[in-house]
């Protein structure tokens, strides 16, 4: 029997910078994936013949810059496009762009609130420094010592006596981030509503919250966890695969290949084979047996346990705790194809901070409106839109004058309150979209040559993503950290020994890309070593 | 130095019941202290007022929830009047065809859930023991009056070790949780659902779904515990006012309605008294504010006494008051379909499912409101007969969710509302309309007006914070503190803030 140190189920992302660091430290990887090609969420799709671009996501995340570097993928050819920090676009025409250059930023501030713009330096400053206090809290597991015992107990006390070592005003502050809205939290810094909108739209992109339910604040610092902190006083820039998400997958592959791991694409894995009740390898769907050391799921955590186990072999109540994970799709893709540029009349000619994608939004109540819409399961009314495009700075995916358009949809249900979401329920989205492009862009509609809908429900048919969550299970703080992917876990380690979850599913979650498959092959890695 | 004649240890600013309370606590430490009200009478949210001749109601709050054991003691307010005409409430969630439920306080109430819902009643024995653990271990956060935070987090490590091993991590899963949530997972009995949501977030904007109600509806359960459960003190809620008025007064306490403070006096960096709308300056070296820490920080000190980083962390704007109160004079008892005449006393909620809770909250928040709203009844007058003529009785609706700015304005509205809930009501109480002598509707912002405190003080309009230890109440001037709402340990009409606030000072004049 074929037999390797580590299986990774699962091609995304995460998967291959699971495999991508395993293969690196001379451990001998196979990725296994059901789809022709590699990539997963991030896959690459040609809508029309010559227009290629990230099917199910809008493509602007990269990695974290550690593991760039960590994974030497600049060797092997990778380039990153830094982007200006995006604008959003109102309907009355005003627009906010965010820019890289402080001084050129707060200006763009002031043209709203002149007490804004300062109130931007400490904004700024605050998320830096909250960033700074929870990035090394996401590049390792979040374990709390939960076992009994002297040891444990002292990590615990240890704990608290942290907790409590913190001056009182930063104690509040992090809380305050983790537990206000969105819309409080900016309240605290900012008067126009412009530039609280700005902020909010983009992080209320592919969560489950609306801006002013409670806890929504934390989503505020994601960019701020992708930056470096060198975005020169303004806001955090955006880095951006040279090539798109394409090329970082390819890049992944490669460096996986050239450290001996190997792919293998059309290989759906349908069960781990178990022995002792220990992960023992995996059985794919022609029946072959593949035997390895260690399992590593990058498939989500229900689709890991509910599909990939015989129920009767997992320890008792864990089907029910799975079950019990929330996942839920709130975003649709839009992929367009265009003849010719779209032109944005409202944005100053050549707007940098295009390139770092453009939001359609409104106001806070609107945003809020739309996410309620989606509680109660309606098709959105007034969506929150999020548009890049990718061919503005990469000429080689689309014909020579010609454009793709990728639209994020926020809030959009799974299942509809009131039957199935028909091809014609799929279209009028669509329409729905297209005229709110349409009105930022002149003319848009008139040079689509192709369009594409994708549904939560194609996400989870095409690649088999639970409800088509993009963040792999909801991202409020009762499934974050310690409680990531289960309560009381934090780590990687599931209750069958040597089967790992190295997807978002797992902790940092969507708080930084890849980040969970590079915190599970390092936990492999120490067992490996630990183990002999 | 002195007002008419007389020098002050301590000035209070606000004559509700934290005011009150923290008067009278520092009263009870030997201090002299002023009370000043801005209004023209005492008790904020806490009034006893007359609705129609001989019917008298609690207007605004109608139930004495956690007024603590503790402080009941401490201030002797049996001594100085205070009364309960009810004690330790049952609350039940009424049902429009007659099964109403009593939630259950004790064993014999789970073996009555047990006999129509055996699964409930067995999911509900392991919710109680769960919640109570972690009330248990949450407590001593909310309730310690220690200046550190750091013996009390030690404390709840090393408690939660002698609990069942990952009681802690529980504990950091349930915190954030939504309540929503946590019941859909445990319950089917939607009655029993809506019941348990509508305590968890009445008073609060926040819907059951909102991540953090758990936090929320463990703070109420611990509130609840210091107390006696709900109850109904003879007189209505102005006898509580009364109560701490006298035992004020007891404390050779001075107390000023009408005196309305229109800054504060600042002397090298600390406080140095008060001086009021009329132009008087009085001074003490300790001023206790129960105006809510925005108000107190901002108007009345001034930004230019607070560091920048301070101004920030103060709440942008005040929480709008989001509870509207219906009071009604009524002509004999409403027959509830199925409800025995002993339970028509009780605390009464009508929230049919969690579903309805979450509308209410929805619609609120886009300044709306549900055909058929959620509400918490009580009837006082059938324990307390002296509050309307006999046979006649009164009944206090109180109404979450309403927007403070409502879609199209209040005046336009109110009367549509105050139909709207006798309508509902009727649903269980079919003679219901012809019963109603008169009522009338009180706004969000009407509460507010009358009662004189920035979100009407009818719930809990912050969010509950864990512990922040006494930083919450102290303020960063040396002799200002802070005992309104938002400061710890949270509110919900107990008096307990004040409490907390005098306690601090204390402990702290002693240290010194």
């Amino acid at each position: 029997m074929e037999r390797h140190d580590a299986i990774v189920i699962g091609a995304g992302l995460n998967g291959l910078t699971a495999a991508a660091t395993l293969a690196r430290a001379g451990l001998g990887v196979l990725v296994l994936d059901r789809n022709a090609a590699p990539g997963g969420l991030s896959a690459s799709h040609e809508i029309a013949p010559g227009f290629r671009l990230p099917r199910y996501l809008l493509g602007a995340g990269g990695l974290p810059a550690r593991l760039v570097a960590d994974l030497d993928l600049a060797r092997h050819g990778l380039r990153f496009v830094r982007a200006e920090g995006g604008v959003t676009l109102f309907p009355d025409g005003r627009h906010h762009a965010g820019y890289r250059d402080g001084a050129v930023h707060r200006r763009e501030i002031a043209r709203f609130s002149r007490r804004d713009a300062d109130a931007w330096t400490r904004y700024r400053r605050d998320m830096l420094r909250a960033a700074r206090l929870l990035r090394p809290r996401l590049e390792t597991a979040a374990e709390l010592p939960v076992t009994r015992g002297f040891k444990a107990l002292k990590a615990r006390l240890g704990l608290a006596d942290g907790l409590a070592a913190m001056e009182a005003g930063r104690l509040r502050d992090t809380l305050d981030l983790w537990t206000l809205s969105a819309a409080e939290f900016l309240d605290t810094y900012f008067e126009s509503d412009i530039v609280k909108v700005h902020l909010a739209a983009a992080a209320m992109m592919g969560g489950t919250l609306g801006p002013l339910s409670p806890g929504s604040a934390g989503r505020l610092l994601t960019p701020w966890l992708a930056t470096g902190g060198d975005a020169a006083g303004g806001a955090p820039d955006i880095l951006l695969p040279h090539g798109g998400s394409a090329a970082l997958t390819a890049t992944l592959v490669a460096v996986i290949e050239a450290h001996g791991g190997r792919l293998r694409m059309e290989a759906e894995v349908t069960d781990v084979a178990m022995k002792d009740r220990k992960a023992r390898g995996v059985i794919l769907a022609n029946g072959e047996e593949i035997a390895a050391g260690a399992v590593l799921s990058g498939l989500d955590l229900k689709r890991s346990f509910l599909s990939l186990f015989q129920w009767k072999d997992l320890p008792q109540g864990l089907v029910g705790r799975v079950g019990r994970f929330r996942m839920k799709g709130a975003t649709a893709k839009i992929n367009l194809a265009l003849d010719g540029t779209p032109e944005f009349p409202a944005l100053p000619e050549g707007c940098p901070a295009l390139a770092g994608g453009l939001r359609l939004a409104g106001s806070m109540d609107g945003m809020q409106r739309a996410f309620d819409d989606w509680r109660a399961h309606m098709p959105p009314r007034d969506p929150l839109i999020e548009v890049l495009i990718p061919s503005l700075s990469d000429a080689t995916i689309a014909p020579a004058g010609c454009h793709v358009l990728s639209a994020l949809v926020q809030y959009v249900p799974q299942t509809l309150h009131d039957g199935a979401w028909t091809a014609e329920r799929r279209d009028a989205l669509g329409d729905l979209v297209v005229a709110r492009l349409e009105a930022a862009s002149p003319g848009l509609a008139g040079r689509i040559v192709a369009r594409d809908v994708v549904l939560a429900a194609d996400l989870e048919n095409e690649i088999g993503l639970t409800a088509g969550d993009i963040a792999h299970g909801e991202a409020t703080l009762d499934q974050m950290f310690v409680n990531r992917p289960l309560p009381g876990t934090g780590g990687y380690d599931t209750p069958v020994r040597n089967f790992y979850v190295c997807s978002p599913s797992a902790h940092p979650g969507p708080l930084m890309p890849g980040q969970a498959g590079a915190n599970a092959a390092a936990r492999v890695l120490a067992l490996h070593r630990k183990r002999g | 130095m002195a007002w008419g004649g007389r020098k002050f240890d301590a000035i209070v600013i606000g004559g509700d019941h934290n005011g009150l309370a923290a008067a009278a606590c520092l009263g009870r430490a030997s201090l002299r202290v002023l009370l000043l009200e801005a209004g023209d009478r005492l008790g904020g949210a806490a009034v006893t007022a007359e609705i129609l001749p001989e019917y008298e109601a609690s207007t605004m709050a109608h139930l004495v929830e956690a007024l603590p054991r503790r402080i009941e003691r401490h201030l002797k307010l049996s001594k100085h009047g205070l009364r309960h005409a009810a004690r330790d409430l049952p609350t039940v969630a009424l049902d429009r065809d007659g099964g109403h439920l009593v939630l259950p306080r004790n064993r014999k109430d789970v073996a009555a859930l047990a006999g129509t819902r055996p699964a409930d009643a067995a999911a509900w024995r392991v919710f109680d023991a769960r919640m109570k653990a972690h009330v248990a271990l949450i407590a001593p956060l909310l309730f310690d009056d220690t200046a550190s935070i750091q013996p009390a987090l030690r404390r709840l490590v090393w408690r939660a070790e002698w609990r069942a091993a990952g009681t802690l991590a529980d504990l950091l899963h349930l915190l954030p949780q939504s309540i929503g949530d946590l019941l859909d997972a445990e319950f089917e009995y939607p009655l029993l659902k809506g019941a348990l949501a509508l305590d968890a977030v009445l008073g609060s904007v926040d819907g059951p779904y909102a991540p953090g109600t758990m936090l929320r509806y463990l703070h109420r359960l611990a509130l609840r515990g210091l107390g006696r459960g709900y109850s109904i003190p003879a007189g209505g809620l102005g006898a509580v006012t009364d109560a701490l008025a006298a035992a004020v007064a007891a404390q050779r306490g001075e107390i000023r309605t009408g005196a309305r403070v229109s800054r504060l006096l600042v002397e090298g960096g600390a406080i140095a008294g008060v001086e009021t709308a009329d132009g008087t300056a009085i001074i003490a070296p300790l001023v206790v504010s129960s105006l809510g820490r925005r108000a107190t920080m901002l108007d009345l000190l001034g930004a230019a006494h607070i560091e920048t980083a301070q101004v920030r962390r103060l709440p942008a704007t005040a929480p709008a008051g989001s509870v509207a109160k219906v009071n009604l004079a009524l002509d004999g008892l409403p027959d509830f379909r199925g409800l025995s005449s002993v339970l028509c006393g009780a605390r009464l909620l009508i929230a049919p499912s969690l579903d309805d809770v979450d509308r209410a909250a929805t619609l609120c928040a886009q300044r709306d409101i549900a055909a058929e709203p959620v509400m918490e009844i009580t009837i006082p007058s059938i324990a307390d007969p002296a509050l309307a003529p006999a046979g006649h009785h009164v009944m206090s609706v109180l109404l979450p969710f309403m927007p403070h700015d409502i879609e199209g304005g209040w005046p336009a509205r109110s009367e549509a509302v105050l139909q709207s809930v006798i309508r509902t009501i009727a649903q269980y109480a079919p003679d219901f309309a012809d019963r109603v002598i008169a009522g009338d509707l009180l706004t969000p912002p009407d509460i507010e007006a009358k009662s004189g405190i920035p979100g009407g003080g009818l719930g809990p309009a912050e969010r509950p914070c864990l512990h922040a230890g006494a930083a919450r109440q102290a303020t960063p001037v040396p002799g200002l503190w802070l005992c309104g709402p938002g400061s710890h340990p949270g509110d919900g009409a107990t008096g307990l803030a004040g409490c907390s606030a005098a306690a601090a000072i204390v402990a702290e004049r002693r240290a010194r």
